[in-house]
């Protein structure tokens, strides 16, 4: 089958076996690849109850069709498992380089089954696979372990996604690493991957992609580049990365501040935004490969306590560690995201327990000598000494580990009021109270609250989106006709996250490019409705297996806190409704009035045989 | 009395500055302050963000008057003192 390998390496961690099986092309018609195919082979082969750190769950990494090929911003892959931060479906991608040599080594997938008895590492090269010892890399960070392998096997090329000791230590918010400081983020895919004693998958890849129409692929990524270049928007990640969001997102109350329980930060925002790096810290360096865009940030710190050079913050890490905290210390924040992302813990919900946990103090609920630390806004040393208990499983770092859900039910004593997340998923930092399609967003969102699952507020901001009828201008706080918003951009993400291809660079394209990448590569009939038919089989599909695990309905709501009106800001008082936001999504998607997809719309997507399964 | 229009993020490129600091009649309309600025919107601005016909910022930016809730009555009087700031609302990352 065109853009595929054709075939995917299973491992049995257990019995220390591997083998080889083919790409099943039904499958991959119907969901292309990355988390929709992924969300398939999990359905059907990991129970609902299943221990999300336990044998029976199941570690994928997937590849798309596009991956490995000359279209641009492809360099991606997902990480697809049973969350131990929710106990549902989870996807959580990555960028860089691993899965260009990934699938170039002969595989658009790898499933991880059982548990190892004691540390090992996988190595693939061009169609050969082997499982290795990793005792010694056992305890190492996520850059030492990268740099350990390739100097074990004497290759500075081979790419190394791997675990950082948190992940390791099996903290929920542990994440997966590769190459320059890229993360696949969410959701604890770094916490079942040290369950089952992986401690990295080691790749170098030199085989070739068949394409059915290089020509016409090359067309599209050229349109593609064009639309991009001459975005208002997009273009802006060129020169000051995702962070640029914050020059002026704090206008509309996009941005939240101090666990979001505050309005508005200018100040924070106009010391920490992406001009400010941009004239100050950043410096020239290579981009993910494949990328014209390049928004990811490289900076270097030349004196002070902070001095570093690395891989710098993006936009979310820059609200977890700056405006949720208080701290507009930019340097201390690129410490901060150093150091999380050496210990494989996932940026955005780090800082958010961390914001819940300096609440928790200012309210007496925690002591210093409980927190090891003086835990008050904006004091820089309490955020990094968190961050390392916290990947290191210790102290109250352990409990906050676990994520602000668990933590609050532990802790007690009304936390729960500021205890923000969505299913156990930390809120990115989005402020649904300036967008109210966001609030259906991240309340029904496939893995929890997640932007990277439908980033709707952009409609809602007028995002060009002329092949949906969605009218360009929409009023932000009507709770009126947000459901068909929500269901567009999660359905969109769905396809993005199944090519698989960059969120940003997806922006520049509507579904019609779409179709034409996946037409170009594969040489199937790709048309617009084809692609939105296929989002909606996916997140359908996703949704299917979290009911199983055991979400229902009552679980699509938004915390406490993002149910009170903001205290100041354009958005101040605004408080979406979600007695008027639900029905009309769940009507949008036919699904019925307890979010449960009906026979009738499985039917529709061609999914009948998972219908009885939940 | 003195109003100071304020320009984020991409429409700061594309004014070539931060601010600019419009003298205003007492008792001046936001409409006062859109015709007082017009023609430099007009030769600075593209038309996604200025719109020629209104004359007007287009509907597609986000304008605010001290961080009030979005100013779109053109009648609403200003103010001494008053920031107006204008931000092209379209982001994600």
């Amino acid at each position: 089958m065109l853009g595929y390998m054709g075939k995917l390496l299973r491992v049995d961690l257990t019995s220390r076996t591997l083998r080889d099986e083919p790409l099943d092309p039904e499958t991959a018609r119907a969901l292309v690849g990355g988390a929709g195919y992924a969300a398939r082979i999990i359905n059907d082969e990991v129970p609902g109850d299943a221990d999300p750190l336990g044998p029976k769950n199941k570690l994928l990494f997937m590849t798309g069709p596009l991956t490995a090929t000359s279209f641009p911003t492809t360099a991606r892959y997902e990480v697809c498992t049973k969350s131990p931060l929710t106990n549902m479906w989870l996807d959580a991608s990555s960028s860089g380089w691993w899965a260009r040599d990934f699938k170039m080594a002969g595989y658009d997938g790898l499933i991880v089954e059982g548990v190892a008895d004691a540390p090992v590492y996988l190595w693939i090269k061009d169609g050969k696979a082997e499982i290795r010892d990793a005792s010694r890399l056992w305890g190492m960070d996520s850059d030492e372990t990268q740099a350990a392998i390739r100097a074990e096997l004497g290759d500075e090329k081979i790419k190394v996604s791997c675990i950082g000791p948190a992940g390791e230590k099996l903290v929920p918010l542990g994440c997966v690493m590769n190459d320059e400081q890229r993360a696949a983020g969410r959701g604890g895919a770094g916490a079942v991957m040290g369950s089952k004693k992986l401690k990295a998958v080691a790749v170098r890849g030199t085989m070739k992609v068949p394409v059915a129409d290089e020509t016409k692929l090359r067309e599209v990524a050229k349109g593609l580049r064009e639309g991009i270049t001459h975005h208002p928007v997009v273009s802006q990640f060129t020169p000051y990365g995702t962070a640029f969001l914050l020059e002026d997102g704090w206008v509309s109350g996009d941005i939240p501040n101090k666990n979001w329980g505050k309005g508005v930060w200018r100040k924070g925002c106009e010391l920490l935004n992406g001009r400010v790096m941009a004239e100050t810290i950043l410096v020239p360096h290579a981009a993910c490969q494949g990328c014209f865009i390049r928004c990811a940030r490289w900076i270097k710190i030349n004196e002070g306590r902070f001095a570093m050079e690395g891989p710098g913050p993006e936009y979310e890490t820059l609200a977890a560690f700056g405006t949720m905290l208080m701290n507009d210390d930019l340097a201390a924040v690129c410490w901060a995201n150093d150091l999380a992302n050496r210990y494989g813990i996932d940026t955005i919900s780090t800082g958010s327990v961390i914001a819940f946990a300096m609440e928790a103090y200012e309210k007496g609920v925690i002591g210093r000598e409980e927190a090891g630390c003086d835990l008050t806004w904006g004091n820089v040393d309490a955020i990094i000494e968190m961050i390392d208990q916290i990947g290191n499983a210790r102290g109250l770092g352990a409990l906050l580990g676990k994520g602000v859900k668990r933590a609050a039910a532990e802790l007690g004593r009304g936390t729960e009021a500021y205890a923000v997340h969505v299913k156990g998923m930390e809120v990115p930092y989005h402020d649904p109270r300036a967008y109210f399609s966001q609030a259906t967003s991240y309340a029904t969102g496939p893995r929890g609250a997640c932007h990277m699952h439908g980033a709707s507020f952009v409609l809602e901001q007028g995002a060009p989106r002329p092949d949906t009828g969605i009218p360009s201008e929409v009023d932000r706080f009507s709770n009126e006709g947000k459901g068909i918003l929500a269901k567009l951009a999660q359905d969109k993400a769905s396809v993005v996250g199944s090519m698989v291809m960059c969120m940003i660079a997806s922006d520049g394209m509507i579904y019609a490019g779409m179709a034409d990448a996946l037409e170009a590569v594969t040489g199937e009939p790709w048309t617009s409705e084809r692609v939105a038919q296929t989002g909606e089989r996916i997140t359908n599909l996703q949704r299917v297996f979290s009911l199983k695990c055991g979400i229902t309905g009552a679980d699509d709501t938004l915390p406490k806190r993002l149910l009170e009106g903001p205290d100041e800001g354009t958005h101040a008082g605004k408080i979406p409704d979600l007695s008027v936001l639900l029905p009309d999504y769940y009507r949008e998607r036919g699904w019925d009035e307890n979010g449960r997809p009906t026979p009738k719309k499985l039917e529709e997507l061609g999914l009948t045989d998972i219908a009885g399964e939940f | 009395m003195q109003v100071t229009v304020s320009f984020l993020g991409p429409l700061r490129d594309r004014v070539g500055e931060k601010s600019l600091l419009v003298e205003l009649p007492a008792a001046a309309t936001y409409r006062d302050l859109l015709d007082s600025i017009g023609p430099t919107m007009q030769a600075r601005l593209p038309d996604w963000a200025w719109d020629s016909g209104r004359r007007s910022f287009s509907a597609r930016m986000m304008v605010s008057r001290n961080l009030a809730a979005d100013l779109r009555d053109e009648t609403t009087c200003l103010a001494e003192g008053d920031e107006i700031l204008v931000v092209l609302p379209l982001a994600g990352g």
